[in-house]
């Protein structure tokens, strides 16, 4: 950095908080790239002095504020001022996402930033998800994974893209999120039931996936992202552009728009090709936003297509086929690498608008509205023909659903005052699924849903107290004929539900904090645990529907321990949840026969179940250079009702990594690290509830390096990773396709990143 | 006020398409699909060589919803002797009931008949072969070879084999499972 230039430059000005106009003392300036800080003192200001002329990244963070990030040239003495958006209060230009994230702030939250993402740019966001504690994912192949918290998955989390609760056929354990993960610059994991704020199916916790707020200091800027892969020789290429216009109608008026390309072949485990395992998906979102002095809104629309080949090794017929395919060492059909995706495959298509609002009223208080409608449409094509000569029939998937949303937010927010801040909100939703299949499989459907809550905070001097109320409404009717009449008939089903939150934090000092939360979500029986009736095709089991279930619920205890100083980061965060109600697919003792073979009947039933763990991590920083990072994932699920323990939980994880850093020369942050990943064997399994004992325990191992190179005002990110390097073969309790063949073997990822 | 009348008006804006978004697609259950066929039947028709007169047809059927019908499904054959055997796949949903094999038979180089004997002394032998290079057999038409008298059962699937049919029953999936019991008499 310091090229043929004396380091002398200093760096000053003053933080301000935003709405309040009040100094921010404590507030932490740094410029993270050399690691230089500097504390606010009781007028807000500060000074950095003796730095080198060069680009650097600042974070300025308030215990009370959103971070701000970003990117300045410096050549010689500046001064710069900044105001920082106030806890829960306005936010420049928009909007929510920033206070979406501490609506309830004192259950367990883990999050992946800018850096971490970019280390994991061009997965799924399952995968992208796995390294923070008490995460994994459940995956269906390399393709397919859905992320899984503190065991549970699926319907039991919600997911909020940019702030709208993503609407697909998320009950399904090999329907993915339908989400690009290159639209995030953040994503947060609330580890515990959140009904409270987020409604109902908060069971086991809520992701949010959040852009970057739309704020372009250029006229014109963007990013472009660049990854290749070795296995599934992958490549995904996401760019985006984004800039401010100059007008007389608004104070601020921005634009982004983004895209991403990917394509991927044949995967390949440690020693063979996993056939049809290829995918491709293109994704396009746009976005404005403008503000006036007390008013603004955005307007947000998304799309994303993809298309997934399913593993033909997976594809069984009966039980039979599935013990033989299981008994083999590796899949009957060699492979070899394509691009090529036959059938089996999904199409999926999702498609988002978004359109938000708020106005300051004068007494400041703010009113929030957010209008949004998805369409998601996924069409699942079956390598089994049906039986017919009609074209126009064959080139049909075997089964399609289209549900539509639309769904309606108003939030409003009270002005802090005598320490004490909160919100009231409101929400309905409408929606409508069309099934289509040459077999039934689940009926169609409409629903309306309604929910009213209030959510109140405490903050004075060390402590936090909150509390949340909230009543909601769940209309269903379905539609479906009778198989054999053909006659058309409907039910009516109907949930209503209270929930709550209370909890509290204490801040010690300014190293030691604990949180600690008692939260309660609910989640209405699925489509498919209601309705459904006929065979699971991919699990090879005949599965039936009860009618008559109710709604689930979770209470979940939360607790956390924070230790956070220069070198030493210790995070402890013991959980304990009871579901009530809890619906899974109980195996019953009569198997079923049909034309095709014996299956195993599952029908769906409810019990009572206890999900409890830790999430533990630990940071340390050596010495300059070297820095040590350890994070531990335990759960334990048990079902009360059988006395047993509950199938399909998640194996002991550990991972553990050395990084070595450097600013050397030209190169910003140079690093090098090494990872390992054990996850123990499960041993905690109900008996007779698997077609298959778990897989034994494996340990693998990761590398990763990279640098960050500065070009004139411009910004390279470089990043090379090698996963599973030493091409262990090894199968994942939670990977479904364990049943048939291995996990994936080595791959080598070449990742670039331009920021302009 | 202007703002505020704005607002208002906005927010009638998106209760129109809230309430514009209701169009009643669900409750248009779509009905079956009038050309797909399903596979409930599985038949057997037993032709002796020597006695074009002594026909044995047997079949298992298995609807949806309903328990498996074996009541016409015991096969009877006389002890050493041939018969020529033609396998048929129905569709009993419908009445009259529709016929699965041609479809089978247009995608022969995908399905494989695999029979397994167990207890009788009977040998089949398929006496079709598909248009794959070398053409392998198919099992639509076999030859039932009877011996002494005896009495066990007859298990016939259907595999599914799209690119990798290779002679094997192994490779594939599963279309259809049954079993016959098998009596040979005097």
């Amino acid at each position: 950095m310091a090229i043929g230039q004396s380091c002398t430059i200093k760096l000053s000005g003053k933080i301000t908080d935003r709405y309040t106009k009040e100094a921010l003392q404590g507030s932490v300036i740094r410029i993270s790239t050399v690691n230089v800080n500097s504390l606010a003192q009781k007028d807000g200001s500060f000074l950095l002095s003796n730095i080198c002329a060069g680009t650097y990244s600042i974070t300025v963070t308030h215990i009370n504020c959103d971070t701000i990030h970003l990117s300045i040239d410096i050549t010689k003495d500046t001064v710069i001022n900044f105001v920082l958006p106030h806890h829960a209060k306005d936010l420049k230009g928009v909007i929510l996402n920033s206070e979406k994230r501490r609506d309830i702030n004192t259950v367990a939250k883990s999050e992946m930033k800018a850096v971490e993402l970019f280390q994991q740019a061009g997965q799924s966001l399952g995968e992208t998800l796995k390294s923070l504690p008490g995460l994994n994912s459940i995956q269906t192949g390399p393709t397919i994974s859905k992320p899984v918290i503190h065991g549970l998955h699926s319907n039991r989390l919600l997911i909020l893209n940019n702030g709208i609760r993503q609407e697909g056929q998320q009950w399904g354990s090999e329907h993915a999120p339908e989400i690009d993960p290159f639209i995030a610059t953040r994503i947060s994991v609330i580890k515990g039931a959140a009904s409270v704020r987020y409604g109902s199916d908060a069971i086991v916790g809520v992701i949010l996936v959040e852009p970057k707020i739309l704020e372009p200091t250029k006229k014109l800027q963007g990013e472009l992202n660049i990854v290749a892969g070795t296995n599934g020789r992958a490549v995904g290429t996401s760019a985006m552009l984004e800039g401010k216009i100059k007008n007389n109608l608004f104070d601020s008026l921005n634009w982004r728009v983004q895209g991403t390309l990917k394509k991927a072949g044949n995967f390949k485990t440690a020693d063979y090709y996993l056939k049809n395992t290829g995918a491709t998906e293109a994704d396009f979102s746009a976005t404005t936003n403008f503000k006036k002095k007390n008013y603004g809104g955005e307007i947000y629309y998304s799309e994303f297509h993809n298309k997934v080949g399913i593993f033909e090794g997976s594809h069984v017929g009966n039980v039979d086929d599935l013990n033989a395919a299981f008994a083999r060492p590796k899949p009957i059909t060699a492979s070899y690498f394509s691009y090529d995706i036959a059938r089996t495959y999904q199409n999926i298509t999702h498609n988002l608008l978004k359109v938000a609002t708020y106005y300051d009223f004068k007494n400041g208080n703010k009113l929030e509205a957010v209008y949004s409608y998805q369409k998601n449409l996924r069409e699942e094509y079956d390598i089994d023909l049906p039986y017919t000569t009609d074209p126009d029939i064959l080139r049909l998937p075997q089964i399609s659903f289209k549900i539509k949303t639309t769904n309606l937010d108003l939030i409003y927010h009270f002005k802090p005052k005598n320490n004490f801040s909160g919100s009231i909100g409101l929400t309905g939703a409408t929606q409508s699924n069309v099934f289509k299949g040459l077999r039934y499989l689940v009926p169609n459907f409409r629903n309306y849903t309604g929910g009213v809550y209030g959510i109140e905070r405490y903050a004075k001097g060390k402590w936090l107290f909150e509390a949340g109320a909230r009543y909601d409404y769940r209309w269903l009717k379905t539609y479906q004929r009778n198989p054999v009449t053909v006659v058309k008939f409907s039910t009516l089903n109907i949930f209503n539900n209270l929930t709550a939150t209370v909890g509290s934090s204490y801040k010690l000092n300014d190293k030691f904090s604990f949180s600690a939360n008692i939260g309660s979500a609910w989640r209405a029986p699925s489509i498919n645990e209601l309705f459904i009736n006929g065979i699971h095709l991919s699990a090879a089991s005949y599965e039936k529907g009860d009618s008559t279930l109710v709604s689930e619920r979770s209470y979940n205890f939360s607790f956390a321990a924070r230790y956070e100083s220069e070198k030493l980061f210790i995070e402890l965060a013991p959980y304990n949840s009871i579901i009530n109600g809890y619906i899974y697919a109980k195996p019953t003792l009569q198997p079923i026969t049909l034309i095709n073979g014996t299956f195993p009947y599952f029908k769906y039933t409810q019990q009572n179940v206890n999900l409890s763990g830790i999430d533990a991590e630990l940071r340390y920083k050596i010495n300059k250079h070297f820095s040590f990072d350890s994070k531990t994932t335990l759960v334990r699920g048990w079902n009360k009702s059988i006395k047993d323990h509950l199938i399909f939980m998640p194996g002991d994880r550990f991972s553990n990594s050395i990084k070595y850093e450097t600013n050397t020369g030209h190169l910003n942050n140079l690093y090098v690290s090494i990872e390992n990943v054990t996850e123990s064997t499960q041993t905690r399994v109900p008996p007779n509830s698997d077609y298959v004992a778990p897989p034994k325990g494996y340990s693998i191992f990761n590398a990763n390096a990279g640098f960050e190179l500065p070009v004139k005002n411009k910004k390279v990110l470089v990043d090379l990773a090698a996963t599973n390097f030493t091409n262990v073969a090894y199968r994942d309790y939670l990977n479904r396709f364990r049943y048939y063949a291995n996990d994936l073997g080595i791959n080598v990822v070449l990742r670039l990143k331009l920021i302009f | 006020m202007k703002k505020v009348t704005s607002i208002l008006a906005g927010a009638s804006l998106l209760l129109l398409l809230v309430v514009n978004g209701c169009k009643k697609e669900e409750t248009a259950v779509a009905p079956p699909l009038p050309g797909n066929e399903f596979l409930t039947t599985v038949k057997l028709v037993c032709t002796n060589a020597g006695d074009p007169a002594d026909i044995k047809t047997v079949s298992v059927k298995a609807i949806d919803g309903q328990p498996v019908d074996y009541s016409n499904a015991t096969l009877n054959l006389k002890k050493n002797s041939t018969y020529n055997v033609g396998v048929f796949f129905l569709d009993d949903t419908k009445t009259p009931a529709g016929d699965v094999t041609p479809d089978i038979k247009a995608r022969q180089n995908y399905h494989l008949i695999c029979f397994v004997v167990t207890g009788a002394n009977l040998t089949v032998t398929r006496t079709d072969l598909d248009t794959n290079t070398p053409a392998l057999p198919i099992g639509l038409t076999d030859k039932f070879t009877t011996v002494g008298v005896s009495t066990g059962s007859l298990n016939v699937q259907l595999r599914h084999q799209p690119n990798a049919k290779n002679g094997d029953c192994a490779p594939g999936s599963t279309d259809a499972d049954v079993d016959f019991p098998i009596n040979i008499i005097n």
